[in-house]
Order: structure tokens, then C-alpha cells, then sequence
């Protein structure tokens, strides 16, 4: 079968549209005041108006991009890389600065703009402890991160993409390590970036191998080419591509096995934690995959192995989010695991599933964690599930713990949210997928989908539930103290194995500092937004209406490319036919995905509320049941501990390479240095330690020394004399 | 006895012979006479070269360097034997001349030296050295 | 090969001289003494051995080996005593002995004023000095003979360097022979000197004259102008007049009339080497000059002066005599 049957769309060039560049320039420029801003020593909250103010703009360009969107276009805007040595299609490299607008980039400028600039304006809150030259430097990093991250998503080559990818690594660098003063926040800032490094390896290599095979880097050309050609035969080292990009995208999305960067990456302000990884930065690699679904084809098994480490991680992921206490961390693992979702939606052939599952989940999840930072700012930096309780029963924190409740039940994929339907989607693929891993991953996100509801209303079922308690974190300034050692410490239920140093006496003294003007605006806004987002999904499911997220995807390289790997995978049906006659636990597909999400959703909450907020003992008594037995003690261990992948890390790199800059240390002090430097040196000391006795000043011993001259002389010239006779 | 006084006779014959000098002068000097004369030479030369490196006090390095002088004007008069040339004896005679010269002066400042230090070592004159 | 032999010879000198120069014990000086005399015979046998010897030279070898044991055992005496007194008596000794080496080499007049002036005035003068100028052994606390006088300095590298330039000097004797045509050629322009030589001197030419035929009365002119004239068999002849007639006859005068030495020498000197001989006069009196200024007292310099001159300021806490004001 041939794939010109579903061509991707042609990209019409229209330099008209050039006007769109704006969204790339304006946080471009928000930087530059930043930096005047921090050079001119303003204090106020010029900066952050600055940003905010800027990345709406950018939203309403992209609004007014996707109200004049008539089909993919290709806007040049000036001509960047363009090197011709010879006249062949492999002899010249072309990359300008150009925008790819197709469905797919509108659909995520929307949410990156928009969950951007409502994120700036929470920060310019959050952040105001840091007026001066720290505020700067805030919007400076947040300025650069959506320039990167625009350049990324609207760029038309993998040039553009590229230099986005490093830029949001960068971005990401400066926000996380921003309490620069803090050892914990600068290692967490240095794993994020090397980590990041091993995935960009992957990406660059791909990058690459597109170019080496197909001769440009442009999408619209490499589209072409891919329409052009077939998938058939392609050799080893084409197929490599597909893997060498994935590598890319988990190193940028935090799958197994680089994601360990994103728990640790909570060591930064909570704003950048929503923004970055949660909602934007950590869909780079979603998008990858997306935009360049076409060549996920040119090996059989690439989006086989997509899918199997999308939803190994989004397990993993979950077990380790159920051990944790710092509220946070749940929810950095929670975004490890979700993510794993959308790489299996992707992986069983569902883009419209994934990308929308990447929508809602950015809502929720930035939702979720700007109520956390809203508690931390509120509560100087408390945010130890063990030591908050009951807070939707203080005045002025109710508006905090209801927007978490919503984000909290779509987390937990609660039946008719709209993660419901964007999970519901991705597992309606995998369960009727005519593969049986496949089928297998589905079972397994489901089970995995039923941690996720116990672990997210842990949390909210232990902060916001039951008998008022707080105390505020032993260092009461505003600032994101370190919580990474204090995860593993203790039981799992609420026995204060760490004495805080506030002590319940001065817990009567401090008063929480409710959320003001900006974040609650901030908060609201987004709870309408998490439930908006999922009326594309009601419009289909309940108006039988166009889905708009659907509609999006599907008229972008995406789905084409999910045509294309249906028809190179020789699957004899396509997508319709598989949902039209596939069952699941014999009922029908859709019915049965209900039944069983529901059941696997509520099931979780059910037992998260027994232990949680019935009663809360029952968890210690779990605990201790479970570590007294010497086969089931490994389970929680291996949980609280994050499954020791950090110490395998370790052993088998850090180690490693320690010992090897030990040894070559050793060799350049003593060998380098020592014998060949020093020993060098030494040799015109030694010869004139050896040649100064000729100079004692005694008569005699010049004496000596001249004799010997003459007499070597005269030996010589005698010989050569003599030597004339023979 | 005979053939122990043959060549002692033969001996003082010859030396008187040399002392009438006409006749021998003029004759081919015998190849093993110069040999040794410029042997003992070189060994008289080399001596006092030694005992001026070796010997410490003043006046016997000046003496020594007077045993030089004489293997110098050994080695000249054999050489004038040789070629039967005068020029190389009255070489010496300048020879002798410019010895007495520097034996006079040379002893004088050891003279003076002796009165600085109060000793003839030459070792105490050491100042022109490094560190 | 034979220089092989030489410098091996020159090895063992050296050893011996480096056994007698290092302040050990009597056995090792013997020992030293006995190698040395040893080597030195041997470089003397090496030498006679490798050039052949016409038995009418055999005296003349023999002698020449006699005086070279004498004169080179005194040398090394001269720098291994350790007395000064006894160092210059030997250098006498070793003066004396190269006068005869002198003699035997028909240097007859060199000889003599070797011994005159050498001996008898060079090295008076130094005894001289010495006496004045040495410590005596019990004012420095009981030695027999002064430290620096004793103990040689450094006599290993002394000896090394000495004796390698012994090997140099000695190879060149084993170098190539002069060839016989070089030899008669010199004979031969020797023997016209010295009968021109005795053409400028009047009285001994008529000495001579006389003294080949007594009847001789006067000594003319030749007709060429030239009072003597070499034949070719080293003979000369001259034009006398005898006793008894007026006329010129041709006289021929032998080999043996050939004149002596010491006129030899003085004519080459007034003839043929006259500026330096002037020369050699006024060095004489640059010595002398020289010797009177620093034979000046030293007692009319100030003290401050003196200081100054010696530079002995740099010097403060150095080894400077305490006794300055003497002299």
C-alpha cells in the first residue's frame, strides 16, 4: 500500500503571515528589559510586568495565527544558515528562520502562551521576595525559556527545533538552580542539564541522520520526501532514526532511564516547576514525536519500544509517587508518569490521544502545582504531607484547596473529566490494538491508572482533610527548602520521625500567609481552564459533535504519520475499524473502557480515602505489616527509595568516572607535572648545581679547570693531526 | 767488567767529545736522543704543571712554574739540535732573561701578599669566586 | 702501538705521582716511589726501543737516559717535599741536570749560563724569600711542616689533567721521522753559517789559521770580497798570507776548525736577533723598576689609606690578618 493514499499536508509558504514571528520576538525582547531592569538596579515589579505583559501579546498573536489559519503554511522570516558547495540535493544545508504553522504548532502555542503568561503573572507574586536583582533574573530565564521553547514548536526546521531544545535546557538550568546559593538546588540544576545532554545526544545524532539521508532539515521538504518515497526498504542505519530521536524526547520528557532530573528539579521556585516541568518543557519530547511521526516508520519496532517505555515509566513512576511526602515530589512523579502516558499513546498509534492528553494534563498539572506552591508560599516553605492537615478548613485557603480538589480529580482521571477522555483515549488504542503488548500495556496503565488516584488523593485527602494542623518548615523565609533528603525518612503514615524545629508551640504563634490577588486570580483561572479543557471531549462524547482536539491533530503531520505507521506496520484495519470491533472484557471497546476506568479511578480514591481520611492509624499499621515480612518489606523499600535508580546511576557512571579523574588527577600532578615539567626545569638547575664548583674562586682550581681545557684540546687536535699521517 | 765499562767509557768518550762540540755539533743527531730529550721535556713541562695545580704554598707554585720554563727550554734546544740551527738556544738565552724578570717580580708580590694574610697559602686569595 | 705502550707508561707515572702527592702512609710513598721510577724506565725503554741506535750515539743515549732519571726524579721531588727549602735545593738539582742534558745536546753555552743564572741567581732569590717569608713549623702548633705545605690540593684531577697532556705532548714523538734529505740539508746550511759566522770574526779566524799551518801571518781577502768560502765537503778555505811572501795562497781549513758554540750563539745573537736583544735589556730594567716599587715600604701610607688600597673594607669579618701594621 502505498502512502501516497494519506499524504501529509503541503505547507503553502506565506511570507505574509510573517507578523507571526511576534510570538518568537516578544519574549525575546521581555528579556532584554529584564536584563535593563537588573543592570539599572530597578526594584518594583517592573520585570515581571514586562514578561506578562509580553507573553500575552505572544497569546494574542497566536489567537489571531489560529483565527487566519486556513492550512499548514511556512512563513519565512529571514534567511539564518544557507551553505551551497556544489549543485547536488546533498551538497547544501538550508536552515532559515522560518515558522512550520500547522494545526499541531497552533494547538500547542495556545496552551504554552497561555499557561505562560498566567504563570508569569503568579510568579510576579510569588516572587516578590526577590525584588532586584533576583525578580530580574526570574523573568529573564522565564523570557528566554518561552523563547526557546516558541522557537522549538513553531520552528520550520530541526535547526530551529534544535537551538529551542537547548535553549529550554538552558532556561531550565537557570530557573531550577536560581537559588544559586543553595548546593542542593545547584547539583539539581547541573543533573537536570547533563541529563538533558545524554537525551540531546540522541536528538543531534537523528538530526543527523535526517540530513545525511534526506538531504534537508526542513519539514516541509522532509514531508515531501516522505510522501515521495517509500517506506519499504530502508537501510540499518535510516532505521536508526526513529531510535536516536526517541532518545532525544525521553531525555527532554524524563522517561526511564533519564528521569531522575525531574524530582530533583523541584529544588526551583515553584512557578518554573509548573511552567516548566509540568506543562511545557517536558512536552518537547511529546512534540517530537509528533511532528516527526512519519519517520517513527522506518523501523518496525520504534514505536513498539515508544510505547513500552512510556508505560514502563508511567508505573515506575507511580509507585514511587505513593512513597513520597513531600508534596512536590508526588507530583514531579506524577508528571513522569503521566508523561508516560502520552508516550504510550503515541507508541500504540494514537497522536489525537496523546496530544490531547498533553492539554489537559499541562491544565491540571500546572494547577496542581501552583496550589502547592501557594501552600509553601503560604506556609514558608512547609510542604511535608505529614505536617499539613485540614486546610480547607482555614479561612482564606479554601479557594487553594478546591482548585487542588479539581486538579486532583482529574488527575485521577475521574469518570467524565476531561483526563478522563484524553486517558480513555490512549487505552482505547492500546486494549484493541491487534498486538498483544499492546494489549498488555493497556491492562498495565489501567492498574497504573488506579495508583495515580490513590497517590493524588493521598495528598489532598491528608492536606486538605481532617483536623487543622500545620507547622511552617524549620527555615521561615520564602523559598523552596530542600525536600529531597526528607522523602525517605520515616514510615509511611504520619509519625513525626523528624522533629521539626517550629514545635508545636511556636505552630500557635505563626499564621499562614494566605494567597493574595494574583495567585487566587491565578488559581481560578486555570480550575476554569482544567474544566474547559475537556469540552472538545464532551462536545464528541455528548453532542456528537466535532472534537476539536481531534480535528487539530488530525489535519497535522501527526495523524498522517500515524497513517502512515498503520499502513507500514501491515495492520489490516485502520483505527475506526479496530474501535468498531474490538472488545474489551466482552463488551464493547467504549463501553467497556468506561466500566473499567471508572472502576479503576474510584477504586483509588476509595482506598486513598480509607487510609487517609477515615483512618489515618490504619496506614502505619499497613506500613508496619508490610515491612515486618521479609518479601513484601522490599516493596515499600524499593518505593520510598525510588527503586535505587539513582544509586545504580551511581555505581555506574558517576563512580566510575570518578576514579578515572582520580587516576588521570594523579598522573597529571606527578607524571605531567612532576617529571615532565618539574623534571625538565630541574635539568638546568642540576647543570648548574654541577657547574658552579668551576667558579670556587680558589687560583688554583681555575687553574685546574684550564688545564683540563687545554689539555682535551690539544688530545683532540693531536689525534686529528696524527689521524693525517695514517 | 769489560762489557759493563764498554759503554761507560764509551760514554765519558762521547761527553768529551761533546764538550769539544766542533765535530759533534754539525753531525746528525741521533733520532733516539731527540726522542728522549723531547720525552724528558714533556715530562719536566707536565711535572711542574702538576706541582702548580697541587702545591699551596706561593713561592713553590712560582718554582714550579719555573720547572715549566725549563722543560720548554729543553724541548727548544733539542729542536735547535735537531735542525742544528742556533736560533733555538738563543731562544733560551731570552728564555733565561724573561725568568729572571718574572722571578723578581713574582717574588716581590708574593712578599707583599705574605704581609696582608701572614701566610703563604694561596688558598686564602679566593675572593673572585661565586657563592 | 708504541703510543699504546706510552700512554700506558703515562698511566702508571701518573698513578705513582698521585701515590706520592696524597698524604698517606710511609708504605704507600714507598710503594709510589718504587712504581714510579719503574714507570719512567719503562717510558724511556719504550722510547729507545722504538727508534733504532747507531752504536756511536749509544753514549750519548745513555747519557741523556742517565741525566733524564736524575733531572725528573728531582722534579718530582720538587713538588712532593714538603719543605719549601728542600723543594728549591732539588730544583737545583734538576737545573743541573738539564744543563748536562743541555751539554749533551751541543747547547755548551746555553748550558753554562743555565747553570750561572738559574741556579745561582733565579733560585738564590727565591731561597731568599723563603727564608723570609716562611712560618716556622712550632709557631703553628707543632707540625712538622706547615698545612698548606703537607697537604696537596686536589692532586687526583691535578694528575689527570697533567698527565693526559703528557699523552698529547708524548704522541707527537712517535709521529713520522724526518727524512734524511731534510737532515742534510739542514747539515749543510748549518755548516755555511757557521764558517760565514767565523768570516766576521778576524781574530779567531786567524787563530784558526794559525793553528792549521803556524806559518800563517795574515788573513785576506778573497777575490770575491768574502773572507771565507765553504767548499763541498764542509771544508773552507781561505786566503792567507804566510810568513815568508806577500802573496795570497788558499789555506783550507778543516771541519774541526769550525767555531765553537758559544761564538756561534753570540754572533746569531748580534746578528741575526739584534732587537731582541735590546729587548730582552729593557724587560731587565721593567724588572728591575718593578721590583724597587714593590720592594717600597708601605709603612708612609695611612692606615685608612692602605685599607683602601687592599679594599679590605668589603672584607669586614673575613679572615684579615689582625697584624696590618707591620710593614
Amino acid at each position: 500500500m502505498s502512502s501516497a493514499n494519506f499524504p501529509i499536508p503541503q505547507a503553502v509558504v506565506a511570507p505574509e503571515m510573517a507578523w507571526v514571528g511576534l510570538a518568537l520576538l516578544l519574549p525575546l525582547v521581555s528579556a532584554v528589559l529584564c536584563t535593563i531592569c537588573a543592570a539599572a538596579r530597578l526594584r518594583g515589579k517592573w520585570p515581571a510586568v514586562f514578561t506578562v505583559l509580553a507573553l500575552a501579546a505572544s497569546f494574542v498573536v497566536v489567537l489571531r495565527a489560529y483565527n487566519a489559519y486556513s492550512g499548514p503554511v511556512q512563513v519565512p522570516i529571514f534567511e539564518w544558515m544557507s551553505f551551497a558547495w556544489g549543485d547536488g540535493r546533498f551538497q547544501q544545508f538550508t536552515a532559515p528562520c522560518a515558522l512550520y504553522i500547522d494545526s499541531l504548532t497552533l494547538f500547542w502555542m495556545l496552551f504554552v502562551t497561555g499557561l505562560g503568561t498566567l504563570i508569569a503573572l503568579y510568579a510576579s507574586e510569588y516572587m516578590e521576595t526577590e525584588k532586584g536583582a533576583g525578580y530580574a533574573r526570574f523573568f529573564f530565564g522565564i523570557s528566554i525559556f518561552l523563547f526557546a521553547m516558541s522557537s522549538l514548536v513553531m520552528g520550520d526546521n530541526l535547526v530551529m527545533l534544535y537551538l529551542g531544545w537547548e535553549g529550554v535546557g538552558l532556561a531550565s538550568y537557570l530557573l531550577i538552580g536560581f537559588d544559586y546559593q543553595r548546593p542542593s538546588a545547584v547539583a539539581a540544576a547541573k543533573k537536570a542539564f547533563i541529563m538533558n545532554r545524554i537525551g540531546d545526544l540522541g536528538l543531534a545524532l537523528g538530526i543527523f541522520m535526517l540530513w545525511a539521508n534526506y538531504g534537508t532539515l526542513q519539514y516541509s521538504q522532509l514531508f515531501q520526501a516522505m510522501n515521495a518515497g517509500g517506506q519499504t526498504a530502508v537501510d540499518w542505519d535510516v532505521s536508526l532514526i526513529p531510535f536516536l530521536l526517541m532518545l532525544g524526547a525521553f531525555g527532554k520528557s524524563a522517561q526511564f532511564p533519564l528521569f531522575t532530573w525531574l524530582p530533583d528539579a523541584m529544588e526551583g521556585p515553584t512557578p518554573v516547576s509548573a511552567l516548566i516541568h509540568a506543562a511545557t518543557m517536558v512536552t518537547a519530547g511529546v512534540y517530537l514525536i509528533a511532528r516527526l511521526y512519519p519517520f517513527f516508520a522506518l523501523h518496525p519496532d520504534a514505536l513498539a519500544t515508544v510505547a513500552w517505555i512510556g508505560g514502563g515509566t508511567a508505573l515506575l513512576a507511580a509507585t514511587i509517587g505513593m512513597a513520597q511526602y513531600d508534596i512536590k515530589r508526588v507530583f514531579a512523579y506524577s508528571t513522569i508518569s503521566q508523561l508516560g502516558y502520552m508516550f504510550l499513546g503515541l507508541g500504540v498509534g494514537t497522536t489525537y490521544g496523546a496530544c490531547y492528553h498533553t492539554l489537559t494534563h499541562a491544565f491540571f498539572k500546572a494547577l496542581l502545582f501552583l496550589t502547592a506552591g501557594a501552600i509553601m508560599h503560604g506556609f514558608a516553605g512547609q510542604l511535608d504531607l505529614r505536617k499539613l492537615s485540614g486546610l480547607r478548613h482555614i479561612p482564606g485557603w479554601r479557594l487553594v484547596s478546591w482548585t487542588m480538589f479539581i486538579g486532583c480529580l482529574w488527575l485521577a482521571a475521574f469518570p467524565y473529566t476531561a483526563a478522563f477522555f484524553s486517558k480513555d483515549a490512549i487505552l482505547l488504542q492500546a486494549l484493541t490494538s491487534a498486538r498483544w503488548d499492546f494489549v498488555f500495556l493497556g491492562w498495565l496503565g489501567l492498574f497504573t491508572a488506579a495508583l495515580t488516584a490513590y497517590y493524588t488523593f493521598r495528598v489532598w485527602f491528608r492536606v486538605c482533610c481532617g483536623p487543622v494542623h500545620f507547622e511552617p518548615a524549620a527555615d521561615a523565609h520564602h523559598g523552596d527548602a530542600p525536600h529531597g533528603a526528607h522523602d525517605a525518612h520515616g514510615p509511611h503514615g504520619h509519625e513525626n520521625a523528624h522533629a521539626s524545629k517550629a514545635g508545636h508551640a511556636a505552630e500557635h504563634a505563626f499564621h499562614p500567609h494566605a494567597p493574595k490577588w494574583a495567585i487566587s486570580t491565578v488559581l481560578a483561572v486555570l480550575a476554569i481552564g482544567t474544566v474547559a479543557a475537556g469540552f472538545p471531549a464532551y462536545n464528541e462524547a455528548f453532542a456528537h459533535g466535532t472534537n476539536w482536539a481531534q480535528k487539530m491533530i488530525a489535519g497535522s503531520s501527526a495523524a498522517a504519520g500515524a497513517q502512515i505507521v498503520e499502513h507500514a506496520s501491515h495492520a489490516a484495519e485502520t483505527a475506526d475499524i479496530h474501535a468498531a470491533h474490538a472488545t474489551v472484557l466482552g463488551m464493547e471497546a467504549h463501553t467497556g473502557l468506561l466500566v473499567v476506568g471508572a472502576t479503576a479511578s474510584l477504586g483509588g480514591i476509595l482506598i486513598a480515602a480509607y487510609l487517609h481520611l477515615f483512618s489515618r492509624a490504619s496506614a502505619d499499621a499497613l506500613r508496619r505489616v508490610l515491612m515486618g515480612n521479609w518479601f513484601t518489606r522490599w516493596l515499600p523499600i524499593c518505593m520510598e527509595r525510588k527503586w535505587f535508580v539513582d544509586e545504580i546511576y551511581h555505581g555506574l557512571f558517576r563512580l566510575p568516572l570518578w576514579i578515572g579523574s582520580q587516576v588521570l588527577h594523579f598522573g597529571d600532578k606527578h607524571f605531567l607535572d612532576g617529571v615532565l615539567v618539574d623534571g625538565i626545569a630541574r635539568i638546568p638547575i642540576a647543570a648548574g648545581k654541577l657547574f658552579r664548583p668551576l667558579y670556587g674562586g680558589a687560583l688554583q682550581g681555575y687553574a685546574v679547570s684550564m688545564v683540563a681545557g687545554v689539555a682535551l684540546v690539544l688530545a683532540w687536535m693531536t689525534w686529528v693531526w696524527l689521524r693525517g699521517f695514517e | 767488567m769489560n762489557a759493563f765499562l764498554a759503554p761507560v767509557s764509551s760514554a765519558i768518550a762521547s761527553v768529551s767529545t761533546a764538550l769539544e762540540g766542533m765535530g759533534q755539533a754539525f753531525s746528525a743527531a741521533s733520532e733516539a736522543q731527540i726522542a728522549l730529550s723531547l720525552a724528558i721535556s714533556a715530562l719536566l713541562f707536565v711535572i711542574g704543571l702538576v706541582g702548580f695545580m697541587v702545591r699551596r704554598n706561593m713561592i713553590i707554585m712560582f718554582l714550579c712554574t719555573e720547572l715549566m720554563f725549563q722543560g720548554a727550554a729543553l724541548a727548544m734546544i733539542t729542536v735547535a739540535r735537531m735542525h742544528m740551527d742556533v736560533s733555538g738556544q738563543v731562544f733560551v738565552i731570552f728564555i733565561l732573561t724573561v725568568a729572571a724578570a718574572e722571578a723578581a717580580l713574582a717574588l716581590g708580590l708574593v712578599v707583599l701578599l705574605h704581609r696582608r694574610r701572614e701566610t703563604l697559602s694561596a688558598e686564602v686569595w679566593s675572593d673572585l669566586g661565586e657563592a | 702501538m708504541v703510543p699504546t705502550i706510552f700512554y700506558a707508561a703515562s698511566a702508571a707515572a701518573a698513578a705513582a705521582l698521585l701515590m706520592l702527592l696524597l698524604p698517606a702512609a710511609r708504605k704507600v710513598r714507598t710503594a709510589g716511589t718504587v712504581l714510579g721510577l719503574a714507570s719512567l724506565a719503562w717510558i724511556l725503554v719504550t722510547i729507545v726501543r722504538a727508534i733504532p741506535v747507531t752504536d756511536s750515539a749509544l753514549g750519548n743515549v745513555g747519557m741523556t737516559v742517565l741525566c733524564a732519571f736524575i733531572s725528573v726524579a728531582a722534579a718530582v721531588r720538587v713538588i712532593t717535599h714538603h719543605r719549601p727549602v728542600y723543594s728549591a735545593l732539588y730544583f737545583v738539582l734538576v737545573v743541573i741536570s738539564g744543563a748536562a742534558l743541555f751539554v749533551l745536546l751541543s747547547a755548551e753555552f746555553v748550558a753554562f749560563s743555565l747553570v750561572i743564572v738559574y741556579a745561582g741567581a733565579i733560585l738564590i732569590t727565591y731561597l731568599f724569600v723563603l727564608m723570609l717569608a716562611q712560618q716556622s713549623p712550632s709557631e703553628t702548633g707543632g707540625a712538622d711542616a706547615v698545612e698548606y705545605d703537607r697537604v696537596a690540593r686536589e692532586p687526583a684531577a691535578a694528575v689527570t689533567c697533567g698527565f693526559v697532556l703528557l699523552a698529547v705532548l708524548g704522541s707527537v714523538i712517535f709521529a713520522s721521522p724526518r727524512s734524511a734529505a731534510d737532515a742534510s740539508a739542514d747539515q749543510v746550511a748549518a755548516v755555511e753559517r757557521a764558517w760565514a759566522d767565523l768570516g766576521r770574526m778576524p781574530d779567531a779566524l786567524l787563530e784558526r789559521a794559525r793553528r792549521t799551518d803556524p806559518q800563517v801571518r795574515m788573513v785576506v781577502p778573497r777575490s770575491n770580497g768574502a773572507w771565507i768560502e765553504t767548499q763541498r765537503d764542509f771544508t773552507a778555505v781561505v786566503s792567507v798570507q804566510r810568513v815568508d811572501s806577500d802573496i795570497a795562497s788558499d789555506l783550507v781549513l778543516s771541519p774541526a776548525m769550525l767555531p765553537e758554540n758559544t761564538a756561534r750563539v753570540g754572533m746569531a745573537l748580534v746578528t741575526r736577533f739584534p732587537v731582541s736583544l735590546e729587548l730582552a735589556g729593557v724587560i731587565l730594567l721593567m724588572a728591575m723598576l718593578g721590583a724597587v716599587v714593590l720592594a717600597r715600604r708601605q709603612s708612609e701610607l695611612a692606615d685608612d689609606e692602605r685599607r683602601a688600597l687592599a679594599g679590605l673594607d668589603r672584607l669586614a669579618g673575613s679572615e684579615a690578618s689582625p697584624a696590618r701594621s707591620r710593614g
